[in-house]
This record gives C-alpha cells, structure tokens and sequence, in this order.
C-alpha cells in the first residue's frame, strides 16, 4: 500500500464564499454566484454574466495583509492559501513547507492596464505595473507572504492548471519528498481571458446548464482554492486531524486538437481510468463525480461519452458546480477539490443547477436537487486547452 | 540536494549562436525544421512553439525514439509574442471584433500541447512556470512522475523567448543589460546579455545506453548574491567540493551579480561559460550543450545558474 496523503484543512474564495464554510453553505443552499460584475472593467460586463468574487482588490490584500498594488489572483491565492494554513501558521515548522500552486495568466490584470500606457510612452509606469506578469511570480508572493519556503511550483495548464498541482503535491508526499504542501491554484477575472474566450464564441449569454441538451456555454467565474496535504509523519508530529485522503490521480493528453477535445473523450477516459488506477479502486466505487462540466457543447459531450465508456449507462451521482462558481480556470481544479471534501465531509451531492434535458449522446443525468447520502470517493474531472486531461480522485478517511 | 536520479538519453537544444561582435541581445539561430515540423505548420507557430517542437523531436531521433510516454515542459514566460498579440489588438479595438488564434496560442501549455499532438503522445502532459526555477520545476515534475512508472520515458525540456517588448521591460528593471555586450574583453557589464533558447531531453531510470546521469539538483531562492554565493559553496563542499576531474559550468555570460555569486565556484580551473547569452529557462539548453559534448577526462560537471532571485544548482555525472 503507498503511502497516504492526508488532506488536513481548506481554503477557498470564489463568487459563493470567501471561504470554506460559506462555500458550502451555498452549495447546500443552491445559490448561485452568477450575475453581473461589479469590480472588472470591461465593455461586455453589460452583456456576458461573470461568478465575480464580491470583493474589491483593497478589502482582499487587507484580509491577507498583502500591498493593495498586486494583481487580483495573488490576493485570491493568498485569501484562501492562508485559510487552508491558519490551524498552523503559529506553530514552529519542523519540515520545509511546499507551495504547488497553480495559474494560466499571472498578474495579467496588472499588464493589461500598464499595456496600455507604454504604447502611448515606452517608459510608462513603474517596475511594479509589470514584475508581476509572470505566472510563477505571483505563486512566490504567495509564497513569500506564509512563509513557504520548500519546493514552489507553479502548474500552467490552462484550465486543469490546480488539478496538476493537486497531482504533483500528492505524488511528492507518496515519494517521501514532501511532508507538507499546500496545493491549488488561483485566477482572476480579466479582459484578457474574457475577450479570448469571448472570441471562441463560446460564452453563455445566460447563466450556464452544464450537461444540459440545451447548452448555450461557460460562464468565466474567479477564484483560488488550496488543500493543505500532508504525510502521516507530518500529522502526527503536528498533531492534525485529517478530513479526508487524496488517493488518486490521472494526467493524459487527447493529442486532437489545441482547444477542442476529441468527440469520444479520449483524454478524459484516459485521465479518469489512470486516476481509478493510482487509487486502486473500481469505477463503481465511486460515489459521487464532480464533473469539469463547463456547459459548452464540445467539453459536456466528451467528458459525457467517456463517462459513459467507464461507468456504463449507470453511472454513479454526478454534477457540475461550475454552474455555482463558473469556470474558474486555473482554480477550478482546486476549488472543486475543496468541493469534493466538503461532500465527503457533509455527505452530500451539489445540484447541477438549471439542468432540464438530457443529453441524447450519453447517458450522464446529473443531480438536480441536493441528495445527502454516504460519500465515500469522489472523482473530479478538469480538463483545458492543449488536450490537458486531469482527475482527481478523494477518499473519506 | 536532492538527487533526481536520471538518466539523459539524448539531448537537443536550440540557442542563439555565440556573439562575435558587439551585441545587445541574441535571437536563437533556428534551423529551417525541414522534417521536423511540416511547412504548413510551421507557418502558423510561434517562435517557442517551433523551437520547442523542433528540438523535442530532434531529441527523439537522436534517441532513436518514435514517441514518448509522458511530456513535461518548463517556461518562465510562456507564449509571450502570441499573448502580447492578443493585448495590442484588445486594446486597439477596444475588445471588438477580435479573433481567437492568439489567444489559443497564449496559454503556457501550447508547445506541450502542440508536442503531444506531433508525436501522437497521450502519456502524462505537464507545463510548469516558476521564473528562474522553471526548468528546475519540471525536472522535479519528471521526477515524481518517473518514481510512479519507473519504466517510462519522458520528454522534457524548458525554454522561453524574446520579445521587443520583454527586453525592454527587462533591461528597465535591471534583469537585461542596456550596453552592448563584447566577446572576448575582460568586461563585466552590469546585467545579463538577453537572449532565447531551448532545450529538450529525454530522460528514463534506466541507465542502459544513456549520455549522462542527473545526480543533484538544488534550487532556492534568495535576494541577495553574496547569500547565493555561501549557499553555493556549502552546496559544493557537501558533495565533497570540486574536484579535478570536474568541471563547472555557469549558465550565464558575465554580469555583476551573477560573478559575486559565482566567485569562489569560478576560481576553479575547470570553469566554463555558456555563450548564448542569458534567459530564465536557460539551464536547459547549457545542460544540453554540456551532455552533447561531454568533456573527455570530466566525471562530474556542475552547473550553476540564476535568474533574479532564483538560483539553482545541478550536479551531473557522465556516462
């Protein structure tokens, strides 16, 4: 048996909570963080509904103790990496702590605004407009500010950016390399990705139905998730009570297409069977999937048929909270991480909000309403542009 | 330090080639990707996605290899040229009428991604982006994926590009230097001659047939060089210092910082430079060059590189 990695605590913020507790309190609610934003400047704020964090950039870095000054996603990173890590900030750290973050566009926020003005003047603004651009930047803020001082790395994956963190932390305490990480990711809201995804035409002009007939697309959502992993010599030393195990995990690539995945879901059956296999379960074993479920056409039918290549036409309770937080990107994999423990934890299945009609491709019918049932593994999917294919499998202790 | 344990069965790299005039930045010297990459392809990639497409597959046909099981590939920057061309357009017109390609092209997985979809591999995909550490990260990344299917093998390489407007803001801050750069003077200039590169390996746990081991890696981030310089030199002598049998190569052309760092590790007689000038990912490309022409004579080589605040150590031992 390989050794196992504890999952010890949480963070998260998206456009349903600040953190853990408030996260589920919507999901068991069934609230929405969809609507209208109010702190992203854009000319499509108007048309397109975005799940914005309620949260202005000031109130976020005063939360966290970090400058105003500094892109969105590292005072995201931070608000729920320090959640995940307040049991033992205070406690003298007798092993390096490791920090496996994870983003697709760095401090773009910032660029964007600084971009503007050096067209006009080559030498517009100040070092901190732009230092902070890179991805791996803004997970060394982070970093810097907790004091993680171990390994730190960032995964950029496009949209199953933090299930590869995730994945990477796991197999490093199973190696023996790493005995505490906190692992996740973390993405803002900017006109960057907005317009990009925007241009696809693939931007639900209402609030999305994941996995719905219907489908109309994704709405882009923010936020930041982080689990704080640990070995068993780790939470013995400190003392801490697991909440749940990660056991299992599975990256493969479709090698079809850069944006669009293959019609039968190669990758994602892939991902899905090399999680099953690192976690020496069955598919039936399964008691609950959080589905990468954007609500576009392509992703619902791929990662449908290879649900139903693994499961059969019978495959256990599935939903999208994407149709809660929309598609966070870079943090979905995290943030629906942290979904996956709260079910464990509460026993319970989030609804897929707003699904009506069954898809006539396969048989995946999500869950509805709120069922409160035994949850004892849970398999989360994301996948992303370039045929990234991860999943992520969790375990009731 | 930690020791990694691979084994580099073939290397490639493509690096700007060594100045021999006056210079203020290099472009990498690309080959022409004829039977590397299709024309019409071609055509439509950006600079790191043909670099790090052509070098990935050359480094298979030097290992006589078809594909590989798994792709881990390191950037600091990402797709810079393609992301800079979604902006201007954004801002330009003001969020209207823009069209997709670049922003696809943009995202850090793309030469991954694009890898995969050449060489038909739907093994284990990965892209890491830590600043001075990127190449570090997804040799790590190898690593742990190497420890769960020890019988694999796995393509991974680390690069990044220039672009007009990341120099610029680079030499703003310090990273790239303004004056121009002279081979052959005796001249430290204060910062680092900008530069681009690649480089791709494909490495196993398997020694049979291999070019070189990676025996040690150490990475760790500090501000301040003379720090840097003590951390080095601990790291060195824990290893039981240098030897004559050694040989040291620093990743970098001279610039202030780096050389009060390096100091005691360049007061060695075996000590190299890499002439291609200076990028986040370069470690890569320097440790390419080194397997490709390993020094007759040489057991072990170190390697020592930096990128702001991000050092990193490498011990490499030949085959």
């Amino acid at each position: 048996m390989s050794a196992p990695v504890f999952i010890v605590n949480t963070g998260i913020i998206t456009a349903i909570g600040s953190h853990t507790e408030a996260s589920k309190q919507s999901l068991l609610a069934g609230t929405s963080g969809i609507g209208k934003a109010q702190y992203l400047s854009s000319y499509w704020v108007e048309s397109i509904p975005l799940a914005e964090v309620a949260c202005p950039n000031f109130e976020l870095a005063d939360a966290c103790r970090m400058p105003r000054h500094l892109p969105r996603t590292a005072l995201l990173s931070c608000h729920a990496a320090q959640e995940a890590w307040a049991p033992f900030s205070k406690q003298p750290a007798p092993f390096p702590l490791a920090f496996f973050s994870a983003n697709t566009v760095g401090g773009m926020d910032k660029t964007e605004a600084f971009y503007a003005g050096l067209r006009q003047n080559p030498l517009h603004g100040t070092p901190a407009d732009f230092i902070y651009h890179e991805c791996g930047a803004i997970t060394r803020l982070v970093a810097r500010r907790l004091g993680f001082d171990g390994w730190v790395s960032t995964a950029s994956t496009a949209c199953s950016s933090s299930a590869n963190s995730i994945m990477q932390a796991g197999q490093a305490i199973r190696a023996g390399l790493v005995d505490v990480a906190l692992a996740g990711g973390a993405d803002a809201l900017c006109q960057f990705t907005l317009n990009g995804f925007n241009t696809l035409g693939i931007l639900d002009r209402q609030p999305c139905q994941p996995f719905d007939a219907g489908r109309r697309g994704l709405n882009l959502g923010e936020g930041a998730g982080y689990l704080l992993l640990m070995s068993e010599r780790a939470l013995r030393t400190y003392g801490a009570t697991p909440l749940a195990l990660l056991s299992g995990w599975g990256n493969a690539n479709d090698a079809y297409h850069q944006t669009a995945s293959s019609p039968e879901g190669t990758g994602n059956t892939l991902a899905m069977k090399a999680a099953l296999d690192t976690a020496s379960l069955q598919p039936e074993a399964i008691s609950y999937i959080n589905l990468h479920g954007t609500g576009t056409e392509n992703n619902d039918l791929a990662e449908g048929r290879a649900m139903d290549l693994i499961f059969g036409p019978q495959a256990p309770p599935a939903s999208s909270t994407k149709a809660f937080t929309g598609h966070t990107l870079g943090a979905s994999g995290a943030v629906e991480a942290v979904f996956s423990v709260l079910s464990i934890l509460g026993g319970f299945v989030p609804p897929n909000l707003r699904w009506k009609q069954q898809m006539p491709e396969h048989h995946v019918a999500p869950v509805t309403h709120l069922e409160h049932r035994e949850i004892r593994h849970v398999l989360s999917n994301s996948f992303g542009f370039g045929g990234a294919c991860s999943s992520l499998i969790f375990s009731a202790c | 330090m930690l020791n990694p344990g691979l084994y580099i069965h073939s290397a490639s790299t493509i690096v700007p080639a060594a100045p021999t005039e006056p210079v203020f930045c290099l472009s990498a010297q690309e080959p022409s990707y004829e039977g590397l990459i299709p024309p019409m392809q071609l055509r439509r990639m950006s600079k790191l996605v043909r670099m790090s497409l052509g070098a990935a597959r050359d480094c298979l046909s030097r290992a006589g290899a078809a594909t590989a099981d798994a792709i881990i590939m390191g950037t600091a920057f990402g797709c810079l040229a393609d992301t800079e061309v979604f902006l201007k357009k954004m801002l330009e017109q003001e969020e209207q009428m823009l069209t997709p390609t670049a922003f696809i092209q943009s995202t850090h997985n793309t030469p991954a991604g694009q890898i995969a979809l050449a060489i038909g591999c739907q093994g284990y995909n990965n892209t890491l982006s830590q600043q001075g550490q990127s190449f570090e990260s997804a040799l790590l990344a190898t690593s742990l994926y190497l420890s769960e299917h020890p019988d694999h093998q796995v393509l991974c390489g680390a690069g990044d590009e220039l672009t007009p407007t990341s120099l610029a803001l680079l030499q703003r801050i310090g990273m790239y230097s303004t004056e121009p750069y002279h081979p052959g003077k005796h001249h430290v200039p204060p910062a680092a001659l900008a530069a681009e590169g690649v480089g791709f390996f494909l490495l196993s746990k398997n020694a049979e047939a291999a070019l070189a081991r990676i025996s040690g890696l150490e990475s760790f981030h500090e501000a301040q060089a003379d720090k840097a310089a003590a951390r080095f030199h601990k790291i060195l002598e824990a290893c039981g210092g240098l030897r004559n049998t050694d040989l040291l190569l620093v990743g970098t052309l001279p610039d202030e910082r780096s050389e009060r760092a390096y100091a005691d590790a360049l007061s060695f007689g075996n000590a190299f430079r890499m002439q291609s000038g200076t990028w986040p990912t370069d470690t890569a490309a320097c440790l390419a060059k080194l397997v490709n022409h390993w020094p007759e004579h040489k057991e072990r080589a170190w390697l020592l590189s930096h990128w702001g605040s991000d050092w990193n150590a490498w011990l490499i031992e030949g085959c």
